[in-house]
Order: structure tokens, then sequence, then C-alpha cells
């Protein structure tokens, strides 16, 4: 018998069974892994989608602790205030001898409680850290901030939040508002406006546009003036727009680019920064000196052509690195002496106070890669009795 | 042995047929394969269509609003030819948001709208859910020139969106007239439905949205019961 070795076995046969095989074996293996990534991508767009509604519920749910502590710095606002009154119904319920005293204790709680928060607001405190189930070892490591040890069940129930959110309160009043152009004090608004705009930066920066700013406090004038003052034709027919002026306040900030001239994306970054529409309905004094940028106060009480005074501004600076605040509403001309500008200390005296009641809360929801944002606009409209009121609300 | 190199015929014989078995099954497995690949990215395009519709209508109707019952006093509503406004009626879902975003650069167009959605008629027997929308308060949204259009779903089944009044689901609201005059719904519940191009099975998707301006808004003048969630 002829032994055939497995080398002549293999060169012998010369069947097509494997390559059929392989050929349906690929064919197949292609297909399947085709299905297997189609479903793949719907599976990762509602995992994306479930990633989206956890970052949502994160952020809405650090916008409900920012009003907490909102509520909180409101309440100690209203005491202080309600306290510092004569007439005081809860001083009343003080025996007289201790009046002065608790006074005096309650007038020094705001500049103590600052100083206990390293310069910082109630408001304020936890801006820019992470905060949530997935952020509060984070927090206690970077900021040694143990919420647990302040509060356990709030920290209990922020371990139940997905994923962590980045609060950001900041307040409105720092801000100039356009629609003071609209009603009460459109003169002094004006002149603010106009001082914001003329400044040397600014002026080149409109000279590029080719518009003036003077042009630009006009276009504005014109949007939001409730009453008709001067031929609006002229602006609206030079830019082509297909909308006419308003005659109303701006709802949103966004709506400032339906004004010509701020439709321009440089100008709109540039400038919207420094202004707020919010609220519409407009009190005196809503610029807080202790909280608006040096900047923008120093543009507003400078006259035009003028150089600023830098010595006043570099005291406004040491003040707000010290944590100090002008406390009397009848000492801001005092810290912004205003001798030769009776302009400027007419927009002082009416436009500019000594707190903020508005507030904006930007809070970031992350959740697996995933971030969300919650913008609101909130108005502390009555301390005495803590309301707050929502004027403006955006979920990206 | 040595001249046994062939098959017989009963091997190549089985050899075919089994080849030809195998070779059925893979051409009828490949070909629904194909079948089944087709249908399954028409479904997908078709649930892609829907879903970007309900998350297109839900951002629209999350940031609908009206102007608050405190600022009405500014407002100087009698003189805009266009006012923010909320309303449901057969032709349509008609109303304000805040949610508009301009794609284009140096635009006069800010993040307030007019959007309407509507079914258009496309005869003989079919209807797309349009969306047109107006940054230019200029004109009524129905007539408005310059209004941008979409069609959001090719082939609509329906288009339905009901309101919670504190106590059941209602199919109208308006805010201009009637109980709730100068009221947002707290919340929205919206079902669509569509064809797809060729297969028999229609794909319907359902959501509610949370109106975030509804808080602060005024009590409509018959009062309803409290919602379960105040």
């Amino acid at each position: 018998m002829e032994v055939v070795s497995p080398q002549t076995q293999h060169k012998n046969q010369k069947g097509v069974a494997l390559i059929v095989v392989l050929s349906l074996v690929t064919v197949l293996v292609t297909l399947m892994s085709d299905l297997l990534f189609q479903s793949e991508i719907t599976s990762r767009e509602s995992q994306g989608e479930f990633n989206r509604l956890q970052a949502e519920i994160s952020a809405v749910t650090g916008a409900q602790l920012a009003k907490l502590l909102l509520n909180l710095h409101m309440q100690i606002d209203g005491m202080t205030q309600e306290l510092s009154k004569p007439d005081s119904a809860t001083l009343k319920n003080i025996p007289e001898n201790m009046r002065g005293m608790v006074q005096a204790q309650v007038s020094g709680v705001k500049t103590m409680l600052r100083e206990q928060l390293g310069g910082k607001e109630i408001f304020e405190i936890l801006n820019g850290l992470p905060i949530g189930k997935e952020g509060l070892d984070t927090l206690k490591d970077l900021a040694k901030i143990d919420i647990g040890a302040f509060d356990k069940g709030l920290e209990n129930a922020l371990k139940s939040i997905p994923g962590y959110f980045i609060i950001k309160t900041s307040s409105e009043n720092a801000k100039f508002n356009l629609n003071s152009l609209s009603r009460e004090f459109r003169n002094h608004g004006r002149a603010a406006l106009l001082r914001i705009l003329s400044g040397d930066k600014e002026k080149k920066l409109l000279e590029q546009k080719k518009l003036r700013s003077e042009d630009l406090v006009d276009y504005v004038t014109d949007y939001v003036s409730s009453s008709v003052e001067r031929d609006k034709t002229m602006p609206y027919d030079l830019f082509k727009f297909t909308h006419r002026s308003k005659n109303a306040p701006l709802e949103s900030l966004e709506e400032l680019r339906r004004i010509p001239g701020f439709h321009d994306d440089d100008l709109y970054s540039v400038f919207s920064p420094y202004f707020t529409v919010w609220p519409m309905d407009l009190p005196k004094e809503f610029i807080d000196v202790n909280r608006a940028p040096i900047e923008l106060l120093s543009a507003i009480f400078t006259k035009e052509g003028q150089e600023v005074k830098d010595e006043v501004w570099d005291k406004i600076e040491d003040m707000r690195a010290s944590g100090q605040q002008i406390l009397d509403i009848r000492d801001k001309s005092k810290y912004i002496p205003l001798s030769d500008d009776p302009a400027g200390k007419d927009i002082l005296s009416l436009l500019t106070g000594i707190e903020s009641t508005v507030f904006k809360v930007e809070v970031q929801g992350f959740f697996q890669g995933i971030h969300r944002t919650y913008v609101s606009v909130i108005s502390l409209k009555d301390k005495k009795e803590s309301k707050m009121r929502t004027l403006y609300q955006r979920l990206y | 042995m040595k001249e046994n190199q062939g098959f017989s015929l009963l091997e190549v014989l089985i050899a075919i047929g089994l080849l030809s078995t195998i070779a059925g099954f893979s051409v009828y497995s490949v070909s629904r394969q194909l079948d089944d690949k087709k249908k399954y990215q028409e479904t997908t395009d078709l649930h892609k269509e829907v879903h970007q519709t309900l998350t297109r209508i839900t951002e629209d109707m999350r940031h609908a609003y009206l102007i608050q019952k405190e600022d009405y006093g500014v407002a100087n509503l009698n003189s805009r030819i266009v006012k923010p406004l909320f309303v449901k009626k057969n032709e349509g879902l008609i109303f304000s948001t805040m949610a508009n975003v301009s794609l284009v650069p140096n635009s006069p167009q800010s993040d307030l709208s007019i959007v309407w959605y509507y079914e258009k008629p496309l005869p003989p027997d079919k209807k797309q859910l349009i969306r047109k929308w107006d940054t230019n308060f200029k004109d009524n949204i129905e007539t408005a020139e310059g209004a941008h259009e979409q069609v959001l779903i090719q082939d609509l089944k329906s288009f339905k969106v009901k309101f919670w009044t504190g106590t059941d689901f209602t199919d109208v609201w308006s805010s201009l007239t009637g109980d709730y005059a100068n009221r947002l719904p707290k919340l929205a519940h919206i079902h669509i439905e569509a064809n797809p191009a060729s297969s028999q099975n229609s794909f319907e998707l359902e959501s509610y949205v949370y109106l975030l301006y509804s808080v602060g808004q005024p009590d409509p003048k018959t009062p309803l019961k409290e919602y379960p969630w105040k």
C-alpha cells in the first residue's frame, strides 16, 4: 500500500468549498456588522437623549439652589433694611433700651458676613464650583467646602442629582439698562449710553463700522421710546430693515440685534455684556455702584473728551478688593466726586443706587460629557415678603 | 488505490445537492437581509424625522412667552401689530417664542419669533406638517411675507396638541380671549404620527412639555382646580 504524505494529499485537493464558505461568511459578516452598526447608532442616539435630559435636570436643580441662596441674600437684606428704619415694626417689639444695640449689630451683619465669606456675597459663594453627585468630592478637595458638614440633608439631596452643575449668579444691576431710554429717565439714559459708546476705543470701533455713537443712541431711543420724538424713517430705511420701531421696552437682550448697528456681530458681542433689559418696568437708581464693573462706571461718569480720573476709580477698585461697599445711598457722591460735571451728577443721583434687585442665574448641567445650560433672570421684587419673579428663562 | 482518484457519481450528487441548498439559503438570506436593511433605513429615517420634529416643537413651546401682568403698563401692546400670543385652533398652533436661533451672521433677527405649526394638504390624499416662523413682527404670521417655512414631516398621519387645564386636557387654547386670556398652559401633550415612504406601519411619538414661562401667569377668568404639582 502506497503511503500518501499529508503534503501530497493537500496538493491533490482542488475543491472550491473553502472559498465558497469563506465568501459566504464574509458576505454574512458584512451584512451583520452593517446591521449592528445601524442599531449601535440608534442606541447611541437614545443614550445621548437620556444624557441630555439628565444634564437638563442637573442645570434646573442648580438654578433652584441658586434661588435658595438669592432668597437668603434677600431675607438678610430685607431684615437689615427693616431694622434700620426708625419706624420699624420689628424694632417696636424689642425693648426700647435694647433697640440701639440691635440696630448697630444688624447694620454690621452684612459686612461681617462678607468678611466671613472671603469678600463674597451669599448669592455668589457657590459660583464656579462643581456641585452634584459627581462634583461633591471635587468641591471638598478643591474649594474645601463640605456641604455635608453644613447640612447632611442637603448633601444627600445633592447626591441624588445625576452628574453635576456649575452655578454663576451675577447682578443685572451691574449693567446699563437699555430700557431706561424708554420712558421716565430717557434723557439721562441717553446721556449715559452716549458716554458708554463715546470712549476712544469704542469710537474707533464704531468708525470702522461707519457708525457714530450719537446715531446708535438715536436708534436705540427710536426703537424703545414710548413716544414718537423724531423722524424714524431715516435710520431704518438706511439699513433696509423690515421691522419698524417698537415703541416699547426690549423683552430680551438679544432683541438689541433688531436695532440698526447692534445687528453687527462685533458690536453686539463687545457691548452686550455691559447691557441689560431687565426689568422692563424700570425703577430709578437701577445701576448698582457697588457691583457694576469699574470700566462701566468710569465710562458713564467721565465727560466726553475728558480723561478718566484714575485716582477715583483706583480707590473704588481698592474698596471692592477689600470687600467693602457703599452702605448709605447719600455717600455715593462722596466716593464718586463729580464737581465739574452736572450731567454726570444727574446720572449719579437718578440712575445709580447701592444695591441689586435683579440677578442672572446661569447654570451649566453636566452628565456623561453632555452639557445643557439654563439661564434665568430673577427679580427680588419684594424683599419684605421674599417674593421672587422670573423675568427671563432659556434652556439650551 | 492509485487509480481511485475521482469522485463517485453519488458523491458528486451529494456535494452538488449540499452546495445548492447552502447557496439557495444564502441567496434567500442575503436578499432578505438587503430588504430588511432598506426597511430598517426607512424606519430609522422616519423615526429621526418624527423625533427631530418633536424636539423642535418642544424647544419652541418650552420657551413660549406672553407679556407678564406686571409689565402690561410699559409694554405698549396696543400699538403693536403682532403681540405675543399663544393660540391653538383648527388651523394650527401659533405662539410667540424666545427660542429662535439665527444662523445668519450680522442678522437683525433676535431670539424672539412667532411660530405657526400647521397641516398642509398635499393632493391627492397626503398632508405635511409645516413650521412657519417670522422674526419681523410686521404681519399676521398666517399671511406674513418674508416668513420662513420648513417641512417637518413629509407624510403626516396626525398631529395633535392638548393642554392641561388643571383638571383635564383641552384641544383649544387662546391667550387672546376667553378663559385662557393672557395665560399660557402649564403643560402640553404633543402627539405626532407619520407614515413611512413604502411600508404600511406608521410611527408615532408623544411627549409632554412643561412651559417655562407659565409660572406666574394670571389665572383664567373661570377658576380651575389647583394643579396637582402646585
